[in-house]
């Protein structure tokens, strides 16, 4: 869960970064393309979705992975990223030359849809896919791009996010976990908390304060932990129903290496929100209880005294796919994300999640002997559900953005 | 995020049009119920801004259904009330291909389901027919049951003064309730699926939707401006937190209702044209709730134009009992098409046109309606004013 600082975002799309990073420099990796990879670039956005979708079928068929709701934060699976890394729906929008696919958010778009809506377990791989491999293709170093990317491509690193911290939730300038320079690089010291899956990730992306000088969003830098690190303690926080997916992570005089500071020093907060377009409007925003849905209609015998709510519920989620699109569409043409068109899918789409939850819970009463999958959606949607209008911004916090752009 | 053109960036013609149909009423007063014998009326017909979408075939300038919902959503964000053009457009939609439509003076009804004919005589009623004067036929959908398959068609009506009982809706509008008591009729000799009448129907929501829309952009952009410069507590009320709640829940509701209208003006796709009806119709109770809250007491005041679009917005959704309506038939159409308890995503699945979004390199022009909206494109690019005839 990544709590979100309020205030646009600029950015610029897949279009304009492959432009930054040039096309025509000397390919690292473009020799070692999967031939998964050479198909994706050819594929419209119609064949790549049905591929997406006879992926999943065909692993769900081999019982491969259990459909969960929130699968992008609790669904944890290597394995599964990597075979997902094999088809070269991983990393879809890297650079071909960093062993990405060089597509769109669009291209992306369509594949994440099939994904959670078969909740599939995509959390081993999400932040590094979602946000901390287009950071870096923005604004890493070259080392730091031919370390990580390709890995990244491969769906066989796993990052977390360290942003939020016990005393500073939605208000992420006030962070206090520092930074020092020292001698080749920074000391780290502080905590940060609701971090998804740190414990078993193979590094976590810090904001860190590593100046005081001007307003508390200026001084912040972004700095790659690699983990296991002997400084570093990952604690566990139990959910409300006893699993472990959140973490507290305490950095104590963490040495981070000049070469794993992730863009520039004292830009840390344009970063962070340039990152807030990909985070607040995908399809993970209204997709979350998908699983759940598919489940419970399937055996409700007949959902006939819920028609209504059902038509009401394709004709919601069928306008936020399309919002959702849209923003996509944006990065994919290359405009700066919209601060707005975002916040507005992410409140819009989180609301009906949270609807859908008591949705389900009504048509499975009608369910005479509900399977054992169903009993365990129903349980996993109810205590995921206060999740999703707090994690990647709160709503309050949204619509506070919202207004403020309108009214300027 | 203002004005009702803000999902629409990539196609500037839309907004030369919008621009042309503002100009084209700029004489009527804004609130305005327009009737055939206004001077406004007359000369937007002179121009046959109501013939938007008409196939050339039909002595029509063409156009796109993003087209008509441009015009509509303009007027209705004016706002102007002038329904020459959904007259007409569903005068079309109830033809197909019968040529009847160079006529004026057709006035078609929808009725939930095409009447029964029972020896050649109809007995219906009708309410919330659009009654500005001037129509000399009805042409009413009539069900037909021919060796067994049930088929659709069209009666037409002359029309009675005694079957004709003149109302307003709330938002002023003339209306009617029809009465046709065993009215001998006159079926025309097109046979039709009942698939067909749904397309029909769905056009209509479209429509209203997009009117909807247009009157909530208006309130959207009223409120904004009114909580900016209003002050209270010394402060403007925009800078209060409860009110920046409140906003945004506007903003969000729009925008919505505005993606809905987009896509399914894009696509021609019936059932996302009455998803645009539901969200249309959900965003107009909300919107019109909280805008009259952070109006205050102003926005009660018939001075104040706040009331000329939630009076509108009331009255269309009440009237067609959208929100219900819409559900109904989005959930027929998506039933037809598949089998919602087999698989819910493939019922989701079965609202998005094949091919949409569209991929990156494709261009705008290859999504303009593929049925009888793709007959001219409105790809010109018009001057301020210009009429729909001079835009090819």
């Amino acid at each position: 869960m990544n709590d979100v600082p309020p205030g646009p975002e600029p950015g610029l799309g897949p279009a304009d970064q492959a432009q930054e990073l040039g096309r025509d420099q000397v390919s690292l990796t473009s020799g070692n393309l999967t031939e998964h990879e050479r198909v994706v670039t050819s594929e419209s956005l119609e064949q790549l979705r049905l591929r997406a979708r006879r992926f999943v079928d065909e692993e769900l068929a081999a019982g491969r992975f259990e459909p969960r709701c929130d699968s992008w934060l609790i669904g944890f699976d290597r394995e599964f990223s990597r075979r997902l890394a094999a088809q070269g729906m991983v990393g879809m929008t890297l650079a071909e030359r960093f062993g990405g696919a060089g597509l769109t958010a669009l291209h992306r778009f369509v594949v994440i849809e099939e994904l959670l809506a078969a909740g599939a377990p995509l959390a081993a791989h999400w932040f590094a896919e979602r946000q901390v491999g287009p950071a870096m293709m923005r604004y890493g170093s070259e080392d730091m791009q031919k370390e990580w990317l390709p890995r990244i491509a491969r769906g066989e690193v796993s990052f977390a996010i360290g942003l939020s911290e016990p005393d500073a939730g939605s208000d992420l300038a006030a962070v206090r976990t520092r930074a020092e320079p020292v001698n080749g690089g920074f000391r780290l010291h502080g905590t940060k908390i609701w971090s998804s899956n740190a414990h078993r990730c193979d590094a976590i992306v810090v904001l860190a304060r590593t100046s005081d000088e001007g307003r508390k969003h200026a001084g912040l830098t972004q700095l790659v932990v690699r983990l296991p690190d002997p400084t570093v303690r990952v604690s566990p926080i139990e959910s409300i129903d006893g699993q472990h997916h959140f973490n507290e992570v305490t950095f104590d005089d963490t040495l981070v290496s000049e070469n794993d500071v992730l863009g520039t020093v004292g830009a840390g907060w344009r970063q962070v929100v340039g990152e807030l377009a990909y985070e607040r409007s995908g399809p993970e925003r209204y997709l979350s209880t998908m699983p759940l849905l598919r489940a419970v209609v399937a055996e409700a015998n007949g959902p006939h005294s819920h028609d209504r709510a059902m038509a009401d519920l394709l004709s919601r989620m069928s306008t936020l796919r399309h919002m959702s699109a849209q923003v996509a569409r944006a990065m994919s043409d290359g405009s700066a994300p919209d601060p707005v068109a975002a916040s507005v899918v992410k409140d819009l789409g989180t609301r009906l999640e949270v609807e859908t939850v008591d949705l389900a819970h009504r048509l499975a009463r009608e369910v005479d002997s509900p399977s054992p999958r169903l009993m365990r959606l129903l349980r996993e949607a109810r205590v995921q559900a206060p999740g999703f209008t707090i994690r990647g911004g709160a709503s309050e916090i949204l619509r506070t953005i919202i207004a403020k752009e309108l009214v300027g | 995020m203002s004005g009702c053109d803000f999902f629409w960036p990539d196609d500037p013609d839309l907004r030369v049009l919008a621009d042309s149909v503002r100009e084209s009423v700029s004489a009527a007063e804004r609130g305005a119920v327009l009737r055939p014998d206004d001077d406004v009326w007359r000369q937007w017909l002179a121009m046959e801004f109501d013939r938007v979408g008409l196939p050339e075939r039909f002595g029509g300038p063409g156009g796109t259904l993003r087209d008509v919902v441009t015009v509509e959503m303009t007027l209705a964000a004016v706002p102007v009330s002038l329904p020459a053009l959904s007259i007409a457009v569903l005068t079309h939609e109830l033809l197909g291909e019968l040529d009847f439509q160079r006529e004026r003076g057709l006035l078609p009804l929808l009725p939930r389901h095409p009447v029964p004919v029972v020896d050649g005589r109809v007995t219906a009623r009708v309410d919330g027919v659009w009654w500005y004067g001037g129509a000399s036929s009805l042409l009413l959908p009539v069900m037909l049951n021919d060796s067994g398959e049930q088929t659709w068609s069209l009666a037409r009506l002359d029309v009675e003064e005694q079957d004709v009982a003149v109302s307003e809706n709330l938002a002023g509008e003339p209306r009617a309730r029809l009465e046709l008591r065993e009215r001998c009729v006159t079926v025309l000799g097109a046979r039709w699926a009942p698939s067909r009448f749904r397309e029909v129907q769905a056009t209509a929501v479209l429509l209203t939707a997009a009117r909807l829309v247009g009157a909530l952009c208006g309130v959207r952009d009223l409120t904004l401006t009114y909580v900016a410069q209003r002050r209270q507590f010394e402060r403007p009320l925009a800078a209060l937190p409860v009110v920046q709640q409140g906003l945004a829940e506007i903003a969000e509701q729009v925008s919505a209702a505005l993606a809905a209208l987009d896509v399914a003006a894009h696509t021609g796709h019936p059932g996302q044209a009455f998803a645009a009806g539901h969200r249309a119709a959900e965003a107009a109770g909300v919107v019109a709730r909280l805008s009259h809250q952070l109006h205050g007491a102003m926005g009660t005041s018939r001075e104040y134009p706040l009331g000329q679009y939630t009076r509108r917005l009331w009255a269309w959704t009440d009237e067609t009992d959208l929100a219900e309506r819409s559900l109904v038939l989005l959930q027929q159409d998506v039933e037809e098409r598949t089998d919602i308890q087999g698989d819910l995503w493939m019922a989701v699945e079965a609202l998005r046109v094949p091919g949409w979004p569209r991929d990156p390199s494709t261009t705008n022009a290859t999504n303009r309606r593929r049925t009888r909206w793709a007959t001219t494109s409105a790809t010109s690019s018009p001057g301020s004013g210009a009429s729909p005839r001079r835009r090819r």
